[in-house]
């Protein structure tokens, strides 16, 4: 499987190795993702915009199914059999085993040669983007979440804690849910910080003052509860397998909800993140 | 390359001290020193490393005739597992608690948070509301000073150019409580720190982050005893500023705060 | 200098401010330490000097003479796994990995206390180990489950101080 889409810790690799797994019904472990080359892989475009599964997985999926179609068609003919699919690594027809993927593989490349399925994202129909003039729909679809907080505000240290937290998210299919759900959790943990904790300090000269983990602070897993995701799966028909974009999707809802919490709990908005113990207490002692 | 010297006694440490080498720096746990030296702040200036952390005669716990006596190189940790600081000093162990996270506890001194005097210090309120005496030592002899005699001004202490803290006394009467206010719930440096303590003598309290040096609220002290007001008190007593922690509004206010949750709990 | 590595008996010949974590992985070539900040604020360096945890990015090898370290590639013989990481493998513990090393390390040290895997004591335990990918959610799991991983029982820290802190 080769693409430039990079794995950091997301699960790309795991991902694509299952689509392509499932389009030609071979086992996950067979399939090899190559490290991203681009001196001799075609550009998949930049691993962002939470486009990796949606839209080159999608890709991947096609251009495996390709290759599916066209394995199938040359076992059944060298195998003598109709109807013929791969399933969990051998190819089959008439509910007996005839050829593990492996030999026909091996046949096809000997008699033909090398087996090359390259494919190109098309935007599904009705979406138009023109790329030159820059208009159009840039995005076929949306993805979408919802998330709740709970607060406890210290009137005493003007402190703001998170008591539960919860995120829904509806990415069309999770492909690998322990995966999605990461996603999910760590993208929420880190608007959290931005809620709570993220501060850039400048000096009059534009130099930013607090450059080090000791003075610019993440949370720790002292600073979050125990997270609670619920992936919902409303398919978007032109992804691969229902999938729609995931990454970026949980960083939008928890520094608002954390804000709307807080409103809640004090009934003044601090109106500027990260919702610091100093502006709680300026909201605070503010008219209402 | 920066020369060291590992001492194995507190003789051998004193050896060196008495040689009064110019730009002589002490090590112990290195949970400050060290990320001096990692983000190159000052090795210029450094001329010669004291590493005491094999010293130990610097290392204990023990009681003695209603005092506790704190080795300079009691870990956070030690002082957390200690039975002795657990039954006759909580707060301590409590504090210790909220220094850094593990791996801090477990190299970070009580001595170098004294002798770092980062207004800052974590342990340095408690120290100063328990009104603990600090024993140093070198090759002149031992003196002990009194904490709030030892922070003279910003990072500045009493300890003497050929002097090493040995150990930390405190005399335990009455109930020492404590509330650290910090940036995140572990690893972090404080906004604003109090220790209060009532005793015998009356109403001891102890501030950190409110002024160039941790420091005893005395006003605050007299307030509490006659039933004044505690925060116009303790007002007079601080002069916090802005940094990228905290400003000196909130600093001023959540001290009150904090100030008066305390006094209301001893 | 010599101390043990993972069992093994080494000897270094460097300056004596030299990092433990530059002489891990430099010096014997054990790479699996981490340095993500140089200043004992992540966990990334975390190893174990005579069982206790400690951040190496912090620890001047002139003190490590004679003690015994353990670094997350002594946690379980080559090409095996314990249940602790396989667990992280298993609920998604890892992303990124960077954090991993110090995390297992971290984690390896609070299964060996002996304490209950509570979600409040294993998130106090690795406390000092940040994590910007995982959310800590799936981590805590991962701890939760590989409790059994590792046991020599040494005293636990945290329980009796909330016993102390009622008088």
């Amino acid at each position: 499987m080769l693409s430039i889409s990079t794995d950091i810790g997301q699960g790309t690799i795991t991902a694509f190795a299952q689509m392509a797994a499932d389009a030609l019904g071979i086992p996950v472990d067979d399939v090899d993702v190559a490290d991203p080359d681009t001196s001799r892989m075609p550009d998949s475009g930049p691993t962002v915009a939470s486009r990796t599964i949606m839209v080159v997985g999608g890709t991947v999926t096609k251009a495996a199914q390709a290759m599916a179609r066209i394995l199938q068609s040359h076992a059944a003919e060298t195998l003598g059999a109709s109807n013929v699919e791969c399933v969990n690594g051998v190819f089959r027809a008439g509910g007996r085993a005839l050829a593990p993927f492996a030999a026909v593989a091996r046949r096809y490349l000997i008699e033909r040669g090398p087996l090359v399925c390259f494919e190109q994202y098309q935007h599904p129909p009705g979406i138009e983007w023109d790329d030159k003039a820059y208009r159009g729909d840039a995005y076929p679809c949306y993805a979408w979440a919802a998330c709740a907080v709970e607060v406890e505000v210290d009137l005493d240290t003007y402190e703001v804690s998170l008591l539960d937290v919860l995120q829904v998210a509806d990415a069309g299919k999770a492909v690998h849910p322990v995966l999605a759900e990461g996603q999910v959790e760590g993208g929420t943990v880190q608007a959290l910080g931005y809620a709570l904790l993220e501060e850039h300090f400048w000096s009059a000269k534009g130099q930013l003052l607090n450059t080090r983990m000791q003075n610019y602070l993440i949370p720790t897993a002292l600073d979050v509860p125990v997270l609670r995701t619920l992936l919902l799966e409303n398919p978007y028909p032109s992804g691969p397998y229902g999938a729609k974009g995931l990454g970026e999707l949980p960083m939008d809802g928890p520094a608002p909800a954390v804000a709307a919490a807080v409103l809640h709990a004090i009934g003044r908005l601090v109106p500027e993140l990260p919702l610091s113990p100093d502006r709680v207490m300026r909201a605070l002692e503010s008219a209402p | 390359m920066i020369s060291v010297t590992s001492a194995r006694s507190l003789q051998e440490a004193f050896d060196v001290l008495a040689r009064r080498m110019p730009g002589l720096r002490v090590l112990a746990g290195g949970t400050d020193f060290m990320v001096a030296v990692n983000a190159r702040i000052g090795l210029e200036r450094i001329g010669h490393v004291l590493d005491i952390w094999r010293v130990p005669e610097l290392r204990g716990v023990t009681w003695h005739d209603g005092t506790l006596r704190i080795g300079a190189l009691t870990t956070y940790t030690d002082l957390m597992r200690s039975a002795l600081i657990r039954e006759r000093l909580p707060a301590l162990a409590l504090v210790s608690r909220e220094v850094g996270a593990w791996a801090i506890q477990n190299r970070g001194t009580i001595g170098g948070n004294v002798c770092n005097a980062s207004p800052a210090g974590d342990t340095l309120p408690l120290l100063l509301a328990a009104e603990a005496r600090l024993v140093l030592g070198g090759p002149r002899g031992e003196r002990a000073v009194a904490a709030d005699q030892f922070f003279l001004a910003y990072r500045k202490t009493a300890l003497g150019a050929d002097e090493l803290l040995l150990r930390i006394e405190v005399p335990v009467s009455g109930r020492l409580i404590h509330r650290k206010v910090g940036t995140r719930k572990a690893q972090s440096v404080s906004r604003v720190i109090l220790a209060a303590c009532r005793g015998p003598a009356g109403v001891r309290i102890g501030a950190g982050c409110v002024a160039p040096i941790p420091l005893r609220c005395r006003h605050a002290e007299a307030a509490a005893g006659s039933g004044g007001d505690v925060r116009a008190a303790l007002e007079r007593d601080i002069a916090p500023i802005d940094d990228v922690r905290a400003t000196a509004l909130y600093r001023s206010r959540v001290a009150g705060n904090v100030l008066v949750r305390l006094l209301e709990a001893l | 200098m010599k101390f043990t590595v993972n069992g093994e008996e080494r000897a270094v010949e460097v300056a004596p401010l030299k990092r433990l974590l530059d002489v891990l992985r430099d010096d014997l070539g054990l790479t699996g330490t981490k340095e993500g900040c140089g200043e004992g604020e992540c966990g990334a360096c975390s190893v174990l000097v005579d069982g206790e945890l400690v951040d190496s990015c912090l620890v001047p090898i002139c003190q490590v003479e004679g003690t015994q370290v353990l670094t997350v590639e002594g946690i379980a013989p080559s090409g095996q796994l314990t249940p602790l990481q396989r667990a992280f493998v298993e609920r998604g513990g890892a992303q990124c990995g960077i954090c991993t090393p110090g995390m297992v390390v971290a984690a390896h040290c609070f299964l060996a206390s002996g304490q209950p895997a509570t979600n409040e004591a294993v998130r106090e335990a690795i406390a000092g180990n940040l994590c910007r990918c995982t959310g800590y959610t799936k981590i805590v799991e991962a701890i939760q489950g590989g409790a059994g991983s590792a046991g020599d029982g040494r005293s636990p820290k945290g329980g009796a101080l909330e016993e102390a802190a009622r008088r």
